[in-house]
C-alpha cells in the first residue's frame, strides 16, 4: 500500500493552518507545524521508497495514486496522478530531507525576523509544488509544479521587499524563467501534439508499443529534436544555464536558507530532473542531447571562472551552483543519466551545506557577506568551520568525499562519449578545467573566511558567536552526508542499480580510463586547494598584484564579463521603449476609443431609462406599440 | 362526466404537495396563530422538497404519464421544470424570515401564498392545453400581486403591487384573447391541435399566436413589456424580489417553450414566431443591459439584469428552434437553473445586511463592505462575477453552452450581439464589487451604512449553498446537463 498522497499532503495542511489560523498562536507552534509536516513528508517518502525496493522485479517498480481528475475536455483527460518509480523516489527523499534540515536551520535563523510566518508559509508551499513536480506523471501537473516553485522562488527572493535591490532580483528572476518557461510551454504543445497525450507513462507506452511492433514511431528525428530543444529552454531558465543563467547570482538577495534550498539544492536542478525524466525522448536527438552536453560543460567553466573573482560569500557560492548545474547537464547531456542524478544527490548535500555555512557565518557576523572583511573565523565558529571544511572538501572533489565520486563519474562518461557535436575528450578537458578551477575559488573562499588574520570591521568584533543548535544540527547532518553520501552511492553501485529501473545498467568504463580520470580528477582538486593556500594564506599579497598586472581582465572576469549589461542594451532596454511606445499608443488611442464607448453606452442607457416614467399609462402605451407591431409583423 | 382518478392526484402530485401544505398553513394559523410562523416556514420547506425530490426521482425514473383527460402531462420536462422552480422557491424561501421579521410581517399567509403561486408554475410546464394553461398563469401571478404588496404599510411596496397587478392584468387580457382567437383557428384547446389552425385559418391563427407570444413575453420581461420588471423589483420586499427574480422568471420558460415548440411547431409556414423572436431577444440585451449601466440601486440593477437574461435564453431557445436538438434544449435548462443560483445569491447579500427601515440597496450602501465582512463580499463577488460570466463559474458555462448552440444554429450575428452585451453588463456587476473591495468610506465621504443585525440560519445555508452550486456546477456540470438533456428529449418526444 503507496500512500503517495501522504507525502504531498502534510506540507500544504500546515502551509493552510499557519496561514489561516497562524495569528493566534506562536511562533513555537509556526515552527513545529512547518518543520514537523516536512519531516512527515520524509517518513512517508522514506517508508513509500522501502516499498518500492521491496518489490522483486526492478521493472515493476511503479507506484501511482490518483486522487482526482482535474481537467476533462471531452476525451482529453488530466488527471491528478502521482507516481512514485526509482527517480521520483530519490528526488522526494532529496527534497524532504534537505528540506526538513533547512526548514530546521531557518527556525534559528529567522527567528527575529517580524516576517517568520510569512517565510514558513512560502517554504511549505515551495515543498509542495516541488513534491507536486518530481511526483506529477502528467507533464501539464508538472508544469503546475514547474511554475509553483517559480513563484515561490519570486516571493522568497523578495522576501525583504521593502529593499528595492531585493525586489527588483525578484523580478528578475521571474522575468527570466518567463522566457525559459515560454519555450517549455511550447515544447509540452508540440508533445501533445506528437503523442495526442501528456502522461509520461503513456507516451513510454506509446514508444515502447510502437519498437515493439515496427510501427513508425509518433516522433520524426527532427521534431524529437525540436521538442527536446524547447524543454532544454525550460531547464536552463529553471537550471541556470547559459544564456539564462544571469538570474540566479542576483537571487542570492533572498534569505541564506533559502538561497540552501530552492537555489541550490532543489529547484534549480528541476531541469536535470525534467530532462532524465524524459531522457526517451533525448534518446531520439543525439543532437538535442549533444546541445544539453555542450551548455552544460560550457557553463560549468564559463561560471566557474567568474567565481574567481567574486568577494561576496553568497555569490562565490551561487556562481559555484550554476557551475556544478552545468556538471549535472553535462552528464544528462552525454546519457549518464544516473549519474547527472547522483551528482545532483551529492551536490544537494554538500551545497545546502555550504550556504547554510555561509548563513551562519553571516548571522555570526550580523549580516556581513563581503569575504574581504572575514578572516580568522575558524576558533570563533568551531562547528560552522568543520562542516563547511568538509562540504569544501567535498564539492572539490576529495577522496572519499561525496563530491570526488559524483564528478568522477561524470568526467568518465564525457570522456567516453561520442556526440555529433563535439568529442568526448574536449568535454572531458573542459569538465577537467571546470574542477580545478572549483577546488581553487573553493580553497580561496574557505581561507578568506576561516584563515589568516581576522579583518572583520571592529564594531563587529564582540558580536561573533556560534549559532544555536537549530542551525548546527543540520550543518553537522549535512556535513556527514556531504562526507560518506558519495561512498555509500557507489558502494556495489548501489545508487546506479536503484535507478537501473529507468536508465539500465551503467556499463563499466574501461580500466585504464578509469584511473586515469579517477588520479587527474585527484590531482586537479588537490592541485586547486594547493595553489588557492598558497595564493591566500602564504602570500596574499600575491593576487592582487596578479590581478594589477593583468587589469583588464581581471576586471571583466570580476564584472562577470559584462552580460548583464550585454542583456540590458540588446534585450532589456528595446523592450522597454516598445513598451514606453506601446503605452503611449494605449493611453492616446486605446483608451480614448474605450472611454468614448463606454462613455455612449452610459448615455444610451440614461436616454432608455427616459421611457421608464413610473407611470402605468405609458407603460400600457408601449405594450400596445408592442403588439401592434407583432401583429403587424406576424401575419 | 369528467372523474378523476387517483393516478391523475399521484400523477399531479409535485403540485398538490404545495397546494395541501398552502392549505394547511393557513388552517393552522388560524388554529395556533402564536406558534405558526416558525413552523409555516418548516412545512414550507418540507412541501418543497418533498415535490423537489419528487420530481427529481420521476424525471430519472423517466415518468411520463397524461392527466386529467390530456389536460396535464407529467413527463421528463414538466418533472425538471417543477425541480428547477421548487428549488428557486427553496432559496426565496429561506431568504424570507430574517426579512419579514425585521419589517414585522412574518406572517404565515406569506408561505400559504408562495405555495399557491409554485403549484400554479409547476402545472404551467405541465399544462397541455391551453384553459389549463391559463388556470395555471394565473395560480402562478395573483398570489404574487399580493406578495409584492406583503409590506402593506410600505408605500413603495403597494405602488408596486398596485402597478404590476393592473398592468398584469392589461397583458392577461392579451392572452386570453390570444387563447380565444387561437381556439378558434383550431377548434380546439390541446396543444398539439394548434397546428392545424394555420392551415384552416390563418389570420385568426397568427393574431392569436402573437396574442398568446405577447402573454409569455410579458411573463419573462421581453422588451417593450419590460417595464414593469424594475419597478415591481425594487419595490417588493426583497424576499418577494428573490422569489420573482427566480422562481417567477423561470416558470413562464416552462410554458412558453411547451406551446413554443409542441403547439407551434418548427414549419416555415407556422414558424413565424422565430424571426419575431429574434429581434425581440436583441432588442431585450441590449436594452437591459444598458439601462442597467446607470442604475445605482442594486435591486432596480438587477431587474434589468434580469431583462437582459431573459435575451439571452431567448437565444437559446432560438438556437433549440433552430436545431430542435435536445442538447440544446438542455443547455437552455442548465442555464436557468445557474440562473436561479446566482440571482437568489446576489440578493441574499442585500438581505443579509437589511435593516429595520431601510433595505441596503443603493450600490453605494455596499462600500467597504469587503474590510468589514470579508466573507459576504467574497460571496457577493462570486454571484456577480457568475452573472458577468467569467470562468469557471457556473454563469459562464451557461451562456457558454448556449452560445455556442446558437453559433451552431448559425445565429452568429445573434451571438456577437449577445457576448458584446455581456461585455457591457460586466461593467455594472463589476461595479459592485469595486464599491466592495476598492472603495471605502473615505471616497464616499459618508460612514459605512449596512448594517449586520445578526443573521439567519436559512439566510446562511441559502448563501453558501449558492455559491456553492456556482462554483461547483460550474466545473462539473455534467450531471445537470444529463438531467437537462432527459428533459429535454422527452420534450422534443411530443414535438413535431
Amino acid at each position: 500500500m503507496f500512500l503517495l498522497r501522504y507525502i504531498v499532503l502534510p506540507p500544504l495542511i500546515a502551509l493552510l493552518a499557519n496561514l489561516l489560523l497562524g495569528r493566534w498562536w506562536g511562533r513555537k507552534t509556526t515552527a513545529t507545524l512547518a518543520c514537523g509536516s516536512v519531516l512527515l513528508s520524509f517518513l512517508v517518502s522514506l517508508r513509500d521508497s522501502y516499498y518500492l525496493y521491496m518489490i522483486t522485479l526492478p521493472e515493476t517498480r511503479v507506484a501511482s495514486d490518483v486522487m482526482f481528475t482535474w481537467l476533462s475536455i471531452g476525451r482529453f483527460e488530466i488527471p491528478v496522478e502521482f507516481v512514485l518509480d526509482p527517480l521520483s523516489g530519490a528526488m522526494c527523499l532529496i527534497i524532504t530531507g534537505v528540506g526538513f534540515l533547512i526548514h530546521l536551520y531557518s527556525v534559528g535563523y529567522m527567528w527575529h525576523d517580524p516576517g517568520f510566518r510569512r517565510f514558513f508559509v512560502y517554504l511549505n508551499l515551495f515543498i509542495v509544488f516541488m513534491l507536486l513536480l518530481v511526483l506529477a506523471d502528467n507533464l501539464l501537473l508538472l508544469f503546475v509544479g514547474w511554475e509553483g516553485v517559480g513563484l515561490c522562488s519570486y516571493l522568497l527572493i523578495g522576501f525583504w521587499h521593502a529593499d528595492m535591490k531585493n525586489a527588483s532580483a525578484g523580478k528578475k528572476a521571474f522575468v527570466v524563467n518567463r522566457i525559459g518557461d515560454l519555450g517549455f510551454l511550447i515544447g509540452l504543445l508540440l508533445v501533445f501534439a506528437a503523442f495526442n497525450t501528456l502522461s509520461v507513462s503513456e507516451m513510454q507506452e506509446i514508444i515502447s508499443d510502437a519498437i515493439a511492433r515496427h510501427l513508425p514511431l509518433p516522433l520524426a528525428p527532427l521534431a524529437a529534436t525540436v521538442i527536446c530543444l524547447c524543454l532544454f529552454v525550460g531547464a536552463c531558465g529553471k537550471s541556470a544555464q547559459i544564456p539564462l543563467y544571469v538570474w540566479l547570482p542576483d537571487a542570492m538577495a533572498g534569505p541564506t536558507p533559502v538561497s540552501a534550498l530552492i537555489h541550490a539544492a532543489t529547484m534549480v536542478t528541476a531541469g536535470v530532473y525534467m530532462i532524465a525524466r524524459l531522457h526517451f525522448l533525448y534518446a531520439f536527438s543525439p543532437f538535442a542531447s549533444g546541445v544539453v552536453a555542450v551548455v552544460g560543460a560550457a557553463t560549468a567553466i564559463y561560471a566557474a571562472i567568474i567565481g574567481l573573482a567574486q568577494n561576496d560569500i553568497k555569490k562565490v557560492l551561487a556562481y559555484s551552483t550554476v557551475s556544478q548545474l552545468g556538471y549535472m547537464f553535462l552528464a544528462v547531456g552525454v546519457g549518464a543519466y544516473t549519474f547527472g542524478i547522483f551528482h545532483l544527490a551529492t551536490h544537494a548535500f554538500f551545497k545546502a551545506l555550504l550556504f547554510l555555512g555561509s548563513g551562519s557565518v553571516i548571522h555570526a557576523l550580523s549580516g556581513e557577506q563581503d569575504l574581504r572583511k572575514m578572516g580568522g573565523l575558524c576558533r570563533r565558529l568551531p562547528v560552522t568551520f568543520w562542516t563547511f571544511l568538509a562540504g569544501t572538501l567535498a564539492i572539490a572533489g576529495v577522496w572519499p568525499l561525496a563530491g570526488f565520486f559524483s564528478k568522477d563519474e561524470i568526467l568518465i562518461a564525457a570522456r567516453l562519449a561520442e556526440t555529433p557535436l563535439i568529442s568526448g575528450r574536449a568535454l572531458f578537458a573542459v569538465g577537467l578545467s571546470a574542477a580545478f578551477l572549483t577546488a581553487f575559488y573553493m580553497g580561496r573562499l574557505f581561507v578568506m573566511a576561516f584563515l589568516g588574520p581576522c579583518r572583520v570591521e571592529a564594531d563587529k568584533q564582540h558580536h561573533i558567536h556560534e549559532s544555536p543548535w537549530t542551525m548546527t544540527v543540520p550543518l553537522i547532518v549535512l556535513a556527514l552526508l556531504s562526507a560518506v553520501g558519495g561512498a555509500a552511492g557507489v558502494y556495489h553501485h548501489s545508487f546506479a542499480r536503484w535507478l537501473s529501473p529507468l536508465y539500465g545498467a551503467p556499463d563499466a568504463a574501461p580500466p585504464a580510463v578509469e584511473h586515469f580520470v579517477m588520479a587527474a580528477s585527484l590531482a586537479v582538486a588537490f592541485g586547486g586547494l594547493a595553489l588557492s593556500f598558497l595564493f591566500y594564506l602564504q602570500a596574499p599579497t600575491l593576487p592582487d598584484r596578479l590581478a594589477r598586472t593583468a587589469g583588464w581582465l581581471y576586471r571583466w572576469v570580476a564584472e562577470k564579463f559584462y552580460v548583464d549589461e550585454l542583456y540590458e542594451w540588446i534585450v532589456v532596454r528595446p523592450v522597454y521603449y516598445v513598451g514606453v511606445a506601446g503605452q503611449a499608443f494605449d493611453k492616446h488611442v486605446v483608451d480614448r476609443a474605450v472611454n468614448w464607448t463606454g462613455g455612449g453606452l452610459k448615455g444610451a442607457g440614461f436616454l432608455l431609462s427616459f421611457f421608464q416614467s413610473g407611470n402605468v399609462g405609458t407603460y400600457a402605451i408601449w405594450f400596445l406599440i408592442g403588439v401592434s407591431i407583432l401583429l403587424h409583423v406576424m401575419r | 362526466m369528467i372523474s378523476i382518478t387517483a393516478a391523475d392526484l399521484s400523477g399531479i402530485s409535485p403540485a398538490l404537495h404545495l397546494a395541501v401544505a398552502g392549505i394547511a398553513i393557513m388552517l393552522l394559523d388560524a388554529l395556533w396563530p402564536m406558534r405558526s410562523k416558525l413552523l409555516s416556514v418548516w412545512i414550507t420547506l418540507a412541501a418543497l422538497g418533498c415535490s423537489l425530490t419528487t420530481s427529481l426521482h420521476r424525471l430519472t425514473a423517466g415518468v411520463d404519464v397524461t392527466l386529467f383527460n390530456g389536460a396535464v402531462r407529467m413527463d421528463g420536462y414538466a418533472h425538471a421544470f417543477s425541480a428547477i422552480i421548487c428549488l428557486a422557491s427553496t432559496l426565496a424561501v429561506l431568504s424570507a424570515p430574517k426579512y419579514l421579521r425585521l419589517r414585522g410581517v412574518h406572517l404565515a399567509e406569506y408561505y400559504a401564498l408562495l405555495l399557491f403561486s409554485v403549484c400554479g408554475m409547476v402545472l404551467f410546464a405541465a399544462a397541455e392545453e391551453l384553459i389549463m394553461l391559463f388556470l395555471a398563469l394565473e395560480t402562478l401571478s395573483i398570489p404574487v400581486y399580493c406578495l409584492v404588496g406583503f409590506t402593506r404599510t410600505n408605500v413603495y411596496s403597494t405602488e408596486a403591487s398596485m402597478k404590476y397587478f393592473v398592468i398584469g392584468a392589461f397583458a392577461t387580457g392579451f392572452l386570453v384573447y390570444g387563447i380565444a382567437l387561437l381556439y378558434g383557428a383550431a377548434g380546439s384547446g390541446y396543444l398539439v391541435d394548434l397546428r392545424a389552425g394555420a392551415a384552416r385559418a390563418p389570420g385568426l391563427f397568427y393574431a392569436g399566436m402573437t396574442l398568446l407570444l405577447v402573454g409569455f413575453l410579458f411573463k419573462i420581461g421581453a422588451v417593450p413589456f419590460n417595464m414593469w420588471t424594475p419597478d415591481a423589483y425594487e419595490g417588493a420586499p426583497t424576499p418577494v424580489t428573490t422569489f420573482m427574480a427566480e422562481a417567477v422568471k423561470a416558470a413562464p420558460f416552462g410554458g412558453m417553450i411547451k406551446v413554443l415548440f409542441v403547439g407551434f411547431g418548427f414549419d416555415a409556414a407556422v414558424g413565424l414566431w422565430q424571426p419575431a423572436l429574434v429581434v425581440i431577444a436583441v432588442l431585450t440585451m441590449t436594452v437591459g443591459n444598458l439601462t442597467a449601466l446607470v442604475q445605482t440601486d442594486v435591486k432596480r440593477m438587477m431587474g434589468y439584469s434580469s431583462i437582459a437574461h431573459s435575451g439571452y435564453i431567448l437565444v437559446g431557445i432560438l438556437a433549440a428552434s433552430k436545431l430542435q436538438s435536445a442538447d440544446a434544449l438542455a443547455a437552455v435548462l442548465y442555464y436557468l437553473f445557474v440562473y436561479v443560483l446566482m440571482n437568489a445569491g446576489a440578493f441574499g447579500i442585500l438581505i443579509l445586511f437589511s435593516h429595520k427601515d431601510k433595505d441596503t440597496n443603493a450600490v453605494e450602501d455596499l462600500t467597504g463592505l469587503a474590510r468589514e465582512r470579508p466573507w459576504a463580499a467574497a460571496l457577493m463577488a462570486v454571484y456577480m462575477l457568475s452573472l458577468t460570466g467569467l470562468p469557471p463559474l457556473a454563469g459562464f458555462f451557461g451562456k457558454f453552452y448556449i452560445f455556442s448552440y446558437a453559433v451552431k444554429a448559425g445565429y452568429v450575428p445573434l451571438v456577437i450581439i449577445a457576448i458584446l452585451n455581456s461585455v457591457v453588463s460586466a461593467y455594472y456587476y463589476l461595479k459592485v464589487i469595486v464599491a466592495m473591495y476598492f472603495r471605502g468610506p473615505e471616497d464616499t465621504g459618508r460612514a459605512a451604512v449596512f448594517h449586520y443585525e445578526g443573521y439567519s440560519v436559512f439566510l446562511l445555508a441559502m448563501l453558501w449553498f449558492t455559491a456553492w452550486g456556482i462554483l461547483y456546477y460550474g466545473i462539473h456540470s455534467e450531471p445537470q446537463l444529463a438531467l437537462a438533456r432527459l428533459a429535454a428529449s422527452s420534450l422534443f418526444a411530443t414535438a413535431p
